[in-house]
Parts: structure tokens; C-alpha cells; sequence
């Protein structure tokens, strides 16, 4: 995308400036926090909750 | 006039090093001085010695002794705490802790998708009893416990705890993982740590026992974690140990609900923070390229040669 056709998409009108700064701002904040919530429950497999509830729910015992 | 004395009183105070008709005088007032400051100092590091020889301050007898550190599964910027233990620990804690500690500032709700399902919590709540609005005829009545209500103690009052535990008193488990200096190694190395028999040499007042990480040594509540105490339902051996963890990871759950929000929300503000600096070293580098690459370049003028 060229600088000319941003121009033209975003920045001429000031309404659509302001509007596309808050939908990116929404749009970022929930795919960021989406992110780091992906992350968080790789990082820490098996010892969260949902696998608790898991294993509850499969009555499976004695398995890590 | 004022200023006269005040002059005189400055010159006194000199003269007392620089004059020489008083020099005699002041020999001996320093001589005083530092015999005087020789006693002090020799009685107060004699006072000093022989208060070592026998004293028990700044001890591991006083303070406790330290407790080593432990390889929790919470440990470290990105992990939580290992919830099937948290689960295991409420089940210590109500088996064995409730009947002397309380549990006040956490409520039934925050078990929830914690270490129990929403049922099993409604459950347990039930079990209770509290408070209920009177009746018609003002009678004070019960009711089952809800889900709101906070997790009731074995007490009704201080009093009562103290009453029933010979003076002392069970302190509240909501935040005793962050009262204590050394957290959780602390509360594992308590519930651990009862030594069968005391070391010789040590007394201990009436109804105490000894546990070397306690401050003073001398500990009101005895140990009460043994070897297959519980019966976990995940099949978890219930050694000591393990009791102690699992009970020590619910009170740190109790004592920090809030860690895993805290440990997100550091990973999220150093991934922000960290790309706006980089991008400000860019804008700046970006801003400074035309100064720093400009060139001055010094034409002299055309001078006429002299000779």
C-alpha cells in the first residue's frame, strides 16, 4: 500500500483518522490479548485449571 | 553590644586550640575527653562481649531459622500455580487447618474455576450455615450457605479462638502467605519442620513445641501433618510433604488470587514498553539523520597575498 492510497483511505478526512485509531486500537488490544492468553495456557499445560476441570470431567486419575 | 560578646564568645571558643596562655588548660580538658571516651568505649564493648556470651539476639534461634528456597511450580515471570494442587490443598485445609484457622477474606465464589466446578462449590456452601433475615415473628433463623457468602471460620470471636487453644491464637489463613517473611518456603518449611524431639538445651514453655522456623523456636500449634492423613481423590499420594505443599500452594492461591492477571499483565507492558522504546530510538535516529550527516563546509575567503 502506498503512501498515496493510505492518504486517501485514513488520513484525509479527520472523522476517519479518529474512527480508524479506535477500531485499531480495539482491533489490537483484543488480538494482542488473545495472544498473550494463547501463550499463557501453552506455557503452563497441565497445570491449569481446564485440565483439572479436564480430568475431572473424564474421570481419568493418576495421569500428568 | 551584642555583637561585641558574640565576638568575644567566638574568639573564647578559638582560643581554646589557638591561644597559647590557655594551652595548659586545654591539655588537660583533652586529656579528660579522651579518658572519658576510652572508659565509655571499653565498658560498652565489655557490656557488649558479655552480652554475646549468653544472648540470644540477632540468632536463628531468635529470628527463625531461614528457609531454604523451593522449586514451586509458580516460580518464574510466566507460571501459574499448578491448580490441581490448589484443589488437593483446599481439601488440606478443610480436613486439617479449619479446625483452628479461619479463612475469612476468601468467599465460596472464588473457588470457582479454581480448584472446584460451580456445583461442587454450591455444595460445599450448603454444608454451612449462616445468618438468615428473622422471621415474621423476629426469630433469628438460618440459612444453607450461597456461593456470596465468604468461607466461615471455626470461631465465632477471637475470644473464642484463644479459649479454646490455651491463649494463643490461630492467626487468619486469607494472607498468611504474604505475612510471613519467606512466603510459601516459609509456611512449607513450618509445616515440615517439627523435629520429633527438641534439641537438648531448649525449654520450652508450657503447651509449645519446637520448630526451628519459628521465631523463638517455640510454636503454640503442634504438628499436625502426618503420613496418609487425607485421602486425596486424585489418588496423589498423601505424604507430609505433599500435604504441605498442596496446602501451602491454596494459601498462596488465597493469599494472591490475583497472580495470574499480575504475571499477564507484566508480560504485556514489557512487550509494549519495549516496542515503543525501540520505535522511539528509531524516530529519533530517524529525526537526527539530516543534523548528523549535514557537512560544514569552510570556504576562506580570497585574502590578498601580502607581499
Amino acid at each position: 500500500m502506498s503512501f498515496q492510497s493510505l492518504y486517501k483511505l485514513v488520513f484525509r478526512r479527520n472523522s476517519v483518522f479518529i474512527g480508524s485509531i479506535f477500531l485499531g486500537a480495539l482491533v489490537f488490544q483484543t488480538t494482542f490479548d488473545v495472544g498473550i492468553n494463547k501463550f499463557w495456557s501453552t506455557y503452563n499445560k497441565g497445570k491449569l485449571w481446564d485440565d483439572v476441570k479436564y480430568k475431572l470431567e473424564n474421570g481419568d486419575t493418576e495421569e500428568e | 553590644m551584642f555583637k561585641r560578646q558574640l565576638f568575644q564568645s567566638t574568639k573564647r571558643f578559638v582560643s581554646t586550640t589557638t591561644s597559647a596562655s590557655s594551652s595548659q588548660k586545654s591539655s588537660l580538658l583533652s586529656k579528660m575527653v579522651t579518658a572519658g571516651v576510652a572508659f565509655s568505649g571499653l565498658t560498652a564493648a565489655t557490656l557488649l562481649y558479655s552480652d554475646s556470651t549468653y544472648s540470644k539476639a540477632m540468632t536463628a534461634a531468635e529470628h527463625g531459622l531461614h528457609a531454604p528456597q523451593f522449586d514451586w511450580p509458580h516460580n518464574g515471570p510466566f507460571n501459574t500455580f499448578d491448580h490441581a494442587s490448589i484443589r488437593r490443598g483446599y481439601q488440606v485445609y478443610r480436613e486439617v487447618c479449619a479446625a483452628c484457622h479461619s479463612l475469612d477474606r476468601v468467599a465460596w465464589r472464588n473457588l470457582v474455576d479454581v480448584s472446584h466446578t460451580t456445583d461442587e462449590v454450591k455444595e460445599m456452601a450448603a454444608q454451612f450455615e449462616y445468618d438468615d433475615e428473622p422471621d415474621d415473628q423476629g426469630n433469628p433463623r438460618k440459612r444453607p450457605g450461597k456461593l456470596s457468602d465468604y468461607i466461615p471460620g471455626p470461631y465465632p470471636n477471637e475470644e473464642a479462638a484463644r479459649a479454646a487453644n490455651q491463649g494463643a491464637l490461630p492467626p487468619d489463613l486469607s494472607l498468611i502467605v504474604k505475612a510471613r517473611h519467606g512466603g510459601p518456603d516459609y509456611v512449607f518449611s513450618l509445616l515440615t519442620g517439627y523435629p520429633d524431639e527438641p534439641p537438648e538445651g531448649v525449654t520450652l514453655p508450657a503447651g509449645t513445641n519446637y520448630n526451628p522456623y519459628f521465631p523463638g523456636g517455640a510454636i503454640a500449634m503442634g504438628r499436625v501433618l502426618f503420613d496418609d492423613l487425607v485421602e486425596y481423590e486424585d489418588g496423589t499420594p498423601a505424604t507430609t510433604s505433599q500435604m504441605a505443599k498442596d496446602v501451602t500452594t491454596f494459601l498462596h492461591w488465597a493469599a494472591e488470587p490475583e497472580l495470574d492477571e499480575r504475571k499477564k499483565y507484566g508480560l504485556k507492558a514489557i512487550i509494549i514498553l519495549s516496542s515503543l522504546y525501540l520505535l522511539s530510538v528509531w524516530v529519533k535516529k530517524f529525526k537526527w539523520s539530516a543534523i548528523k550527516t549535514r557537512k560544514i563546509v569552510f570556504n576562506p575567503p580570497n585574502t590578498p597575498k601580502r607581499r
